[in-house]
């Protein structure tokens, strides 16, 4: 599991190059997340674009990445599309995070 | 969804099914879903129903692979759908352990109400299974399961 990761106006810019966080992938998921949000900006984006099948093991290497922030840093999310964003909204996880169309919409957000 | 014009199984579609074997293992899961995405889309199945059979069928095949048969090696399971009417159904067959209880789990929603580093990272599952699919039927039957999962066109 690899992830890139940016730094852009103060948000530590992650983006997912697998297709698919699934039970297979979860454990490496969390664990790449844990290294690439290490030492960043308070704000982490992380780009879902790319990926177009999550699963409820991904869905919670997610939540376990937001869990693994310090106080006071916030993972939010953008991109997401097709069954990924049906995914979200049906366990209702869209509640937990802040999620913006695309990764334009996330770094200009003024809102927190 | 089905009818769609462009079809490469337009005649007879509703008789076409499928059926696949694979080891009943984490890293099998993806392979298998891609082959059965296949097969709907040459049963004339639309993507927004695709999606909803990729996520409920990931979901059964994940609980296949780490609990049913975690452990029994050489256990494969055995992928049989089609359309029944208008109605599609996929049935998963694998020789683990039973469901604990001998009856489905309930799937209920995840409480989301709670302080971040309360928030639950699993037990999404079986309320995604129940969310997307119109019935479900288990039986044991000679040591095996058998789940059909069922969806509405």
């Amino acid at each position: 599991m690899t992830l890139a990761s940016r730094d852009a106006d103060g948000v530590r810019l992650i983006t997912v190059t697998e297709t698919r966080i699934d039970a297979a992938l979860a454990i490496r998921f969390k664990d790449a997340m844990r290294q690439a949000m290490a030492g960043g900006p308070d704000r982490v984006v992380l780009d879902l674009s790319g990926v177009s099948f999550i699963d409820s093991s991904g869905l919670g290497a997610v939540v376990a990445a937001m869990k693994a922030l310090e106080p006071g840093r916030r993972l939010d999310l953008c991109g997401l599309g097709g069954t990924v964003e049906k995914v979200f909204r049906l366990t209702r996880l869209d509640t937990v995070f802040r999620i913006y169309p695309n990764v334009e919409a996330a770094l200009s957000a003024t809102d927190g | 969804m089905l009818g769609s014009l462009v079809c490469r199984a337009g005649r007879g579609a509703g008789r076409i099914g499928f059926r696949l074997s694979f080891p009943a293992t984490l890293g099998a899961v993806a392979d298998a879903l891609a082959h059965v995405d296949n097969r709907l889309g040459d049963m004339c199945i639309g993507p927004d129903l695709r999606g909803d059979v990729a996520i409920a069928l990931g979901e059964v095949l994940n609980n296949v692979a780490e609990h049913a048969c975690a452990g029994l090696a050489g256990a494969r399971v055995t992928l049989r759908g089609g359309l029944s009417g208008q109605e599609l159904w996929v049935e998963i067959c694998d020789p683990g352990r039973p469901f604990p209880g001998g009856g489905l789990p309930a799937g209920q929603a995840v409480d989301l109400s709670l302080p971040v580093d309360a928030l639950p990272e699993g037990g999404f599952g079986w309320f995604l299974i129940r969310s997307l699919t119109s019935g479900l039927e288990y039986r044991r039957q000679n040591g095996l399961n058998r789940l059909t999962l069922r969806f509405a066109p």
